[in-house]
């Protein structure tokens, strides 16, 4: 649990507007989302976890639909997902034995600022890209074809994907992901997709489908563990996330018409690099006060 | 200097026996709900026209123990360098008075723990490096004075003088239980001093529980965390099928 007093209008608040700028661009709150709580005030081990906690139920309602439209490979979902299990098994472990050293705080930002750098570039790219020439620039994973083809073991075929590939490929995606979204709180919605589409040659719609279906069982496991070993869920602080950024979503979804995607995603990429900068200064900059609560900040 | 104090005690049994009570400190238990952000607590009370109120909350006590973390820098990042406890320092410890606490003798200062720049915490303290010994000299000072510089800053360590106000033989003062107090029992001690010596003491006992759907909450994800872990998931589900329902699968994340 938080155990922290911050105001429950400002976190739907801060909900919304992720959900807003989510659903009109496409682009996952959860890179975007834990870093604000973190900026807050809210520990950051609580910030990813409660955020699992709140994927799980955002994740869920657009798996539902998803299945509904025959959109999700569950065998595919499946073999990502014993990945996640392992990877996101491994983060939570590895957020015990940094929080007992006293540097999970460090940690979690550090792991941030890498992945904030690589999203915001990445975005940035892509969407000048796209109001410079047009269309994105699309490199269609040459090398990932060849090695799809290679002579691989563990060959095993998905036919609602129509692929066929070694199950090394998304069991290592899903273990990256997992590890990634136990560290974070993130689903990962923005490495597995470019990864389900290039690198295991997937259909968009299935892969969409797909990633919701496992970023809900990854993050099932993320939360029932991080609840039991490092006690650092809080519902309240998730159901409030949740509220906002559904209603949020919506209604950045209705308006997607009237806004111009690359431009959106470019100014999404300027926020994501904003809040990098900001906690790499927090990384390098002397803390006001050196000494500090190891965990809680009670009176008892 | 004890046998003055002892003296002064005897000169002053009779007023001990005259019994200026705190009437009023309601309510005698904070409940920290969802919404809890800090309770002001009114305490009053009779007391001589002449004579001083100084109010001492209370929490923990010897057997406190709080972590502490050092950062230092490594390489180009600042982070945590050294572990550490205190223990003996209080929780919470809320100091209200009428007059100024260097009005107080300084034995009667030591005696009730009321002292400015907390004297008496520090000397009773012990600090206790991370699976190590026990810090001592100029760093074991570095941990206390960071510890309180933390409690202050969240409002856990206060001191108040001139808080409580004296009017026509009744001493009012509102206690302040900031946002960050923890659950347990607080001790309200109330002095009446009138020219350094101790007219009357009272003690009350403030309750701060957890209370309503959070504090079941809180309590559920301390002491059942797997039970509670599951049941997270299970409302985030539901949350999420009745998102699906209400806007026809218009999830995502």
């Amino acid at each position: 649990m938080a155990k922290t007093t911050v105001n429950g209008l400002f976190i739907v608040g801060l909900g919304l507007v992720v959900g807003f700028l989510s659903g009109l661009s496409g682009v996952g709150g959860g890179t975007i989302l834990t870093p604000l709580l973190i900026m807050i005030g809210i520990p950051p081990p609580v910030a990813a976890a409660s955020d699992s906690n709140q994927i799980v139920a955002s994740a869920s309602s657009g798996a539902f639909a998803h299945r509904k439209l025959g959109n999700v490979d569950v065998k595919l979902g499946l073999v990502l997902l014993s990945g996640g299990i392992v990877g996101s098994t491994i983060g939570v472990q590895v957020i015990r034995v940094l929080k007992a050293m006293g540097n999970v705080d460090f940690f979690i930002k550090l792991v941030y600022v890498v992945v904030l750098g690589f999203v915001g570039f990445f975005m940035l790219k892509e969407s000048y890209s796209t109001m410079k020439n047009g269309e994105a620039s699309k490199n269609g994973g040459g090398f990932w074809c060849r090695m799809r083809e290679a002579n691989l073991p563990f060959k095993m075929k998905f036919p609602v994907s129509g692929i066929e590939v070694s199950a090394i490929f998304p069991f290592g995606m899903g273990l990256t992901v997992g590890l990634l979204a136990a560290i974070m709180g993130v689903g990962g919605g923005f490495i597995m997709m470019p990864a389900m589409i290039y690198i295991l040659g997937m259909p968009t719609t299935v892969a969409i489908g797909t990633d919701l279906f496992q970023i809900v069982l990854t993050q099932v496991n993320t939360v029932v563990q991080q609840s039991y070993v490092n006690r650092t869920v809080d519902l309240v602080l998730a159901m409030l996330i949740l509220l906002g950024s559904t209603v949020g979503a919506q209604m950045g979804a209705r308006m997607t018409r009237r806004v111009r995607g690359p431009q959106l995603r470019f100014f999404l990429g300027l926020l994501v690099m904003a809040i990098l900068v900001k906690l790499l200064l927090e990384l390098l900059i002397m803390p006001e006060e050196l000494i500090v609560l190891s965990s809680g900040g009670g009176g008892h | 200097m004890k046998v003055a104090l002892l003296l002064a005690l005897l000169l002053a049994l009779p007023a001990l026996g005259h019994g200026y009570a705190t009437k009023d400190l309601p309510p005698e238990r904070v409940a920290i709900s969802l919404t809890y952000n800090g309770e002001d607590i009114p305490l009053s009370g009779e007391a001589p026209r002449d004579a001083d109120i100084y109010v001492k909350v209370s929490s923990g006590g010897s057997g406190e123990r709080t972590g502490l973390s050092e950062k230092g820098k490594v390489g180009v990042f600042w982070m945590t360098t050294r572990r550490a406890a205190v223990e003996g320092m209080p929780g919470m410890l809320l100091i209200y008075s009428s007059a100024d606490i260097s009005s107080l003798p300084e034995g009667l200062q030591e005696e009730l723990g009321i002292d400015e720049g907390y004297t008496q915490l520090r000397r009773g303290a012990r600090v206790v490096e991370e699976g190590g010994g026990e810090i001592e000299g100029e760093e074991r000072e570095r941990f206390i004075e960071g510890l309180i510089r933390v409690k202050e800053s969240h409002g856990l360590y206060a001191i108040k003088e001139g808080a409580v106000e004296m009017k026509g033989g009744r001493y009012g003062a509102v206690l302040q239980i900031p946002p960050t107090a923890s659950v347990g029992m607080d001790m309200v001690d109330i002095y009446v001093v009138k020219g350094g010596v101790i007219l009357e003491h009272q003690r009350k006992v403030l309750t701060i529980e957890n209370a309503g759907i959070g504090g079941w909450l809180m309590e559920m994800a301390e002491e059942r965390s797997l039970l509670y872990g599951f049941m997270a998931v299970i409302v985030a589900l539901s949350a999420g099928l009745a998102v699906g329902v209400m806007f026809k699968g218009g999830g995502g994340h």
